[in-house]
């Protein structure tokens, strides 16, 4: 028996070579730029096939491998070329569909060139090979193997011993410092994927020599290879081929298991190596998933003015909110979407029948109803998934076995078998919590191919013979009125509208609710979100088991429309569909996705319809998904908003000509800038430019039949505002950034654009609103914030990071009604005492008190719920929201409603939601942000920023608050603003603040009582006065040696890192 | 003429500006210090110099050459080398291989040798820890790591990022020696310190950044004894502009 276990290790090998180099060239393109390359197999799959080409033509195999590997060389570079490096700006989430998008290209193109059956591809080694133990191991399987090692060593050897190698190690792991030190991050980049693909493209062709050339076979060759390098761990050459090692033995090893009595009827069942892997792959990732997070703590820790607040995703346009009059209009459609099956086909629809089209509509509303899912968990919550055809196939499935073994049909199948997603699905958002970003990506890959290699395969759950089928049971009696046979498509076109709507309906009302901010507030800032009292790891679980259950939903739908399913309708290819058919929609927007499932069901119905165009189909939606993606990243949401602004602008040519006098300003402003200097006319143009696009943008906001007065109004006065809300603050607009093309207003830049026309809110800010009418709002405010005592109280606090000591038994008090202060050099540790008196992390020894309640062990979001606010050194604000929904976000605490309650919207939630918004109406006046309380906060002024931030700590009504460097990046005035503003919270609703600031001057004019923190020991505590007379605080601040405090080896110890 | 001659330099973070103007330059084997309070654009400053920053207005010379808009790999091939705030060092691998990186721009693997021994003079600790990975150095041997690193490249200017941040005095001590040392052979320095005395104490000229603009420019040893200058760290900013030049 050991013998046959020997065998089945051996004929593993070609296995292991093949996921080794596929898993080497994931983990090098994805240390070099971070991405996820979902177009790997694609890069092992087309290159196998020129290979197959060339030697049919008769070019020996010496020269048609090459040819391949050139070939995959080729592809990588274009890859990172057309999609990786043009979408960098809208992150790693489109980086990687990016890469869906080419694989979707490639492989549908492969299958129109070549056919999607199977050919023989050319032998790389001899035929024949060595028979060991009565089984023969072939010279193919052998050399790939060899090979496989041979590329692992060569690899090796390159990153390791050479100028090249060195230097992409080095731009893998701190492209920053690589730029420092005379390398080119980028072209290092571009080297490492087209290393990555010709390594895909050789494991390709040698493994189709010894298996057989199929497009998507092939390609799928990749997702073990994803488990390979997950397993490895994602870092390392030797991970990645331990991992393939790992992978390889499991897979040929499972079925060698048979040869066990006890386990052997389990061990041999289809896909069960599949199983065993991806409980590997997903148990690898929950219990090392912390140490997965790939370069984001450095982002955390810097601090500084350069990592950006605002960062940009697929669409930074501003969500949508509840519209009144849009409703009329949804309304309308759905009752001729439920009255024209009684009407027949309209005749501008003909050839189309009246049956065909429904089917086309229950397409549609399935697509949909999958699609939405996408919708919500990466659009809203910004967990991307490779698998909803996973989750809509388990439905489908656990139906038709609810149907076999229990006779249960349609309408309660549908709870069930969506039920039945929503804990799958519900699953992986457990391995969530632990892995972010692309890790989840790869464990949600994983758990598509299990599905398809097992779950969907293995008979006790998709029965036998690879189908499964429902018997449907009509309600109702035959011939009489209430009777729904949903075999009839007509009956169940309506039973699809309604889901469909309902799913619309229901999605909506949870966007626009205290859940739906929720989701956006994680997606935005998880440590935000925690902050303000969102418990983050339910409302992530919450999305997850939503997501599956609307994608179960569409599952059972199918099903019961189709009687009999099949695993190809959920494969992977199906996923990638589904994410193609909400990107084309815009990602976030729900009515993006209905046009969008509309446009993919009629796509589907035209190729139907017109044979030549075969099977393009998919190769015309991997297009699609390619050109949205580059082109029009808003998707078809953003049509309605661009059409509408063309014709502004249109509207705007035709009325006025008139222009502006600015050249004045701008060479006044260039010669202040240039500090007496003569300008340069280059720069004055730039400027001028620059006015002129700010003013454009303005005038395009403005109703038609105010534009005369508006206009006549630019750049009149000093303050450059009055009437009908047209606002262009022409310093900022001098200071502004250039817009795309020279007499441009289009939508990419128009975040940057929103910047320049809050000079209202920015007036307001710089001492506009007096105290008196703050006082009169404020006191609004001042029921909700009482307490009495010590507030905070942190004892004998010790934070240890490694070897690091970054706080040093360090004990501070915050006593109701007082500002406390808390000064120290860079790196003394303030921060991380405060993320672990607000709970980021937790302290090495010591305790935590809110209250006179001890909350040491506490997450971040109970602490809130007591009473804790905070804002963060670097701003945290929710950039997609607008300012008053950043505000609506800080309600969470005291809303009451639950996610049903939400989804369905009852007079409970509708009640709690209103109290909300006047809650933070009252901040916004008190804030004085009415002008600009509807706008994205992405592109506002950093000085209003601030305020939105604080203001949302105080919709908390959190009596405590703590604030990080608010005066950073403030300006003088800003920074008095600021002052007041603190004071006066202080004063007069009894606030107390906990602050940190580098500001001095500012900190000792606000505090009652202050602390010196220095190289994570207190120095000093005491009143402001005498803290600036201590002589050790002037020593610590000024770099004179401390010589009466520790001993020098003590300090030494305490390096710190904050 | 100036080895590097900043002018009018404005720089944003998005719509924030951070520098309004700056003009500053370095002589041939000066050694220059900028001060200011936190967020007076000082960090800012270097990385604009370096090219990490692109200005939106404004011009660098260095060495006869303009290199506003050079990205910071075409900067250092020209003898500027940069010490970043936050170290930023490659941790994962070994100090050799992190002065291997540093010596990178040169191209010449044969010289690397001879190179590391002169720089190695200045930190005989880092050559006993040369195959130690860097992630696992002290503090105050990743500091030096990172000096070493920038010096490998042979800069006739270096620039360098709070080199004392988080290091006991007596480390930062050691460290400003070295690079009084380095300066000494010939190589011009701007240091950026939030530590107003050690940075004055070391270098011969100084300028002092506030809200993204120079406000005082001038000796060393003359601001170190400019009491206003003091008196705008602990408070009163607004009277140290005043009373200087």
């Amino acid at each position: 028996m050991l013998v046959k276990f020997g065998l089945y290790l051996l004929l593993s090998l070609p296995l292991i070579g093949a996921y080794a180099m596929l898993a080497i060239g994931i983990v090098v393109v994805f240390r070099a730029s971070k991405v996820l390359n979902l177009a790997h197999g694609a890069m092992a799959m087309l290159p196998a096939y020129i290979t197959y080409e060339a030697s049919k033509r008769g070019i020996s195999m010496f020269f048609a491998v090459p040819l391949g590997v050139g070939a995959g060389a080729l592809l990588g570079m274009a890859t990172e070329r057309l999609f990786v490096r043009p979408l960098a700006r809208q992150g790693a989430t489109a980086q990687t569909v990016g890469t869906v998008a080419v694989y979707g290209l490639v492989v549908a193109g492969a299958a129109q060139i070549w056919g999607s059956g199977s050919k023989t591809a050319p032998l790389v080694f001899p035929a024949g090979g060595v028979h060991v133990a009565g089984a023969l191991l072939r010279w193919g399987q052998l050399g790939l193997f060899t090979v496989a090692l041979a590329s692992a060593a060569g690899f090796y050897a390159l990153f390791r011993f050479t100028g090249i190698g060195l230097a992409m190690r080095g731009a893998a792991e701190n492209p920053r410092a690589a730029g420092l030190m005379g390398i080119n991050p980028e072209r290092m980049a571009r080297f490492a994927w087209m290393l990555g693909g010709s390594l895909a493209a050789l494991a390709g062709i040698l493994l189709a020599s010894v298996t057989n050339l199929q497009p998507y076979s092939l390609s799928l060759q990749m997702l073990p290879a994803f488990v390979a390098a997950l397993v490895g761990g994602f870092g390392s050459l030797l991970g990645a081929l331990a991992g393939a090692f790992a992978v390889g033995v499991a897979e040929g090893m499972v079925p060698a298991f048979s040869l066990v009595p006890g386990i052997r009827r389990i061990a041999t069942q289809v896909g069960m190596p599949q199983l065993v892997l991806t409980v590997l792959a997903l148990g690898v990732m929950y219990y090392r998933g912390s140490k997965f997070s790939v370069g984001d703590s450095r982002a955390a820790l810097a601090g500084d003015a350069d990592a950006t607040p605002i960062h940009t995703a697929f669409d930074t346009s501003r969500l949508p909110r509840r519209g009144g009059s849009k409703r009329l209009l949804r309304y309308a459609i759905l009752l001729s979407l439920l009255a024209w099956p009684f009407f027949g086909v309209p005749s501008f629809l003909h050839p189309l029948d009246t049956y065909s089209l429904l089917g086309d509509a229950i397409l549609a509303g399935g697509y949909f109803i999958a699609a939405s899912s996408i919708v919500m968990l990466t659009g809203w919550v910004g967990q991307i998934s490779l698998s909803q055809a996973a989750f809509v196939g388990i439905s489908a499935f656990s139906s038709a076995l609810l149907s076999r073994h229990y006779g249960i049909g349609f309408p309660l199948s549908l709870i069930v078998g969506a039920c039945m997603s929503a804990c799958a699905s519900a699953v992986l958002g457990v391995v969530a919590l632990r892995v972010r970003g692309l890790y989840l990506a790869v464990a949600t890959l994983i758990f598509a191919w299990m599905a398809d290699e097992y779950l969907f395969i293995v008979p006790w759950f998709a029965g036998k013979g690879g189908s499964a089928a429902i018997k449907n049971h009509p309600v109702g009696v035959h011939g009489a009125f209430p009777y729904f046979d949903f075999s009839d498509r007509r009956t169940f076109y309506f039973v699809m509208i309604a889901a469909a709507s309902s799913v619309l309906f229901g999605l909506l009302n949870l966007r626009d609710s205290k859940t739906g901010r929720a989701f956006f507030a994680i997606r935005g800032s998880e440590s935000a979100a925690a902050s303000l009292g969102i418990d983050v790891i339910r409302y992530k679980l919450v999305a997850f088991a939503t997501a599956g259950f609307v994608a179960g939903i569409a599952g059972n739908l199918i099903l019961t429309h189709q009687d009999t399913v099949v695993p190809d309708q959920f494969s992977l290819k199906v996923s990638l569909l589904f994410l193609a058919i909400a990107v084309v929609g815009g990602l976030r927007s729900l009515h993006g996705t209905v046009a969008a499932s509309v446009v993919f069901a009629a796509l589907s119905e035209l190729f139907f319809r017109v044979p030549a165009l075969g099977e393009y189909l998919q190769l015309v939606s991997a297009l699609l998904l390619a050109v949205i993606l580059l082109v029009y990243p808003g998707g078809l949401a953003a049509v309605p908003r661009d059409l509408r602004r063309v014709w502004r602008r249109i509207d705007v040519l035709l009325q006025h000509k008139k222009t502006v006098p600015i050249r004045d300003r701008a060479i006044a402003f260039c010669r202040q800038m240039a500090k007496g200097a003569e300008a340069t006319e280059a720069l004055i143009a730039e400027r001028v430019v620059a006015v002129r696009q700010a003013i454009g943008r303005q005038i395009a906001r403005v109703p038609v039949f105010q534009r005369v007065p508006a206009l006549a109004t630019v750049g009149a006065g000093p303050t450059e505002r009055r009437l009908t809300g047209l606002v262009v603050p022409i310093e900022d607009a001098l200071a502004g950034p250039l817009g795309p093309g020279a007499d441009a207003v289009e939508g990419e830049k128009d975040v940057d654009a929103d910047a320049l026309d809050v000079g209202g809110a920015n007036g307001e800010l710089e001492g506009g609103r007096k105290l008196h009418s703050m006082h009169d709002l404020g006191l609004d405010l001042k029921t909700s914030y009482q307490a009495r005592g010590t507030v905070i109280r942190a004892q004998n606090i010790t934070v240890r990071f490694g070897g690091l000591t970054a706080v040093n038994d360090v004990s501070l008090e915050v006593r109701a009604g007082q500002i406390v202060g808390l000064i120290g050099p860079n790196g003394a540790g303030k921060t991380t005492l405060f993320n672990a008196i607000s709970g980021l992390n937790s302290p090495t020894s010591g305790s935590v008190s809110l209250f006179g309640e001890d909350v040491t062990v506490l997450p971040v979001h109970e602490r809130a719920a007591r009473g804790l606010g905070r804002t963060f050194q670097v701003i945290q604000l929710f950039p997609e929201l607008t300012v008053f929904e950043n505000l609506l976000v800080a309600t969470h605490l005291h809303n009451p409603s639950t996610l049903l309650s939400n989804v369905v919207v009852t007079a409970k939630s509708v009640r709690a939601e209103l109290a909300a918004e006047e809650t933070c109406r009252r901040v916004v006046r008190f804030l004085g942000l009415e002008e600009i309380a509807d706008r994205p906060v992405a592109g506002l002024p950093f000085g209003t920023l601030r305020m939105i931030e604080i203001g949302r700590a105080l919709v908390t009504g959190a009596p405590a608050l703590m604030l990080d460097e608010p005066a950073s990046g403030l300006d003088n005035r800003e920074t008095d603003k600021l002052t007041e503003l603190l004071l006066f919270v202080r004063n007069e609703l009894n606030l107390s603040i906990l602050l940190i600031e580098h500001d001095v001057r500012m900190v000792t004019g606000v505090s009652d009582y202050m602390y010196v923190l220095n190289r994570g020991v207190m120095l000093a505590e005491g009143k402001p006065a005498d803290i600036q007379r201590d002589p050790a605080v002037v020593a610590a601040y000024l770099g004179e040696p401390i010589s009466d405090r520790g001993s020098e080896t003590d300090v030494a110890e305490a390096e710190v890192m904050a | 003429m100036a080895l590097l001659e900043a002018e009018n330099l404005a720089v944003f973070y998005g719509p924030v500006q951070a520098l309004r103007g700056v003009t500053l330059h370095v002589n041939e084997g000066e050694m220059v210090a900028l001060v200011g309070a936190n967020g007076a654009g000082k960090t800012t400053t270097l990385r604009t110099l370096s090219g990490m920053l692109a200005p939106r207005m404004g011009t660098i010379t260095f060495d006869g050459a303009r290199i506003d808009g050079v990205p910071p790999f075409g900067v250092v091939e020209r003898g500027l080398a940069h010490v970043p705030e936050g170290r930023e060092l490659f941790s994962a691998m070994t100090v050799e291989e992190n002065l291997r990186l540093g010596f990178y721009s040169k191209r010449k693997a044969k010289d690397f040798e001879a190179r590391a021994e002169e720089v190695m003079g200045h930190f005989p600790i880092l050559q006993e820890r040369a195959s130690q990975a860097a992630g696992t150095l002290s503090g105050g041997e990743q500091q030096m790591l990172v000096v070493a690193r920038a010096l490998m490249s042979a800069p006739r200017l270096l620039l360098v990022d709070e080199l004392s941040l988080g290091l006991a005095p007596k480390i930062v001590t050691q460290l400003f020696d070295i690079l009084r040392a380095v300066n000494e052979r010939g190589t011009a320095v701007v240091l950026v310190e939030q530590f107003v005395h050690m940075a004055l104490g070391n270098t011969d000229r100084a300028y002092v950044l506030q809200k993204g603009e120079v406000v005082v420019e001038g000796r060393s040893q003359d601001l170190l004894h400019d009491e206003s200058l003091v008196a705008s760290y602990l408070g009163e900013a607004e009277m140290a502009s005043h009373n200087s030049r």
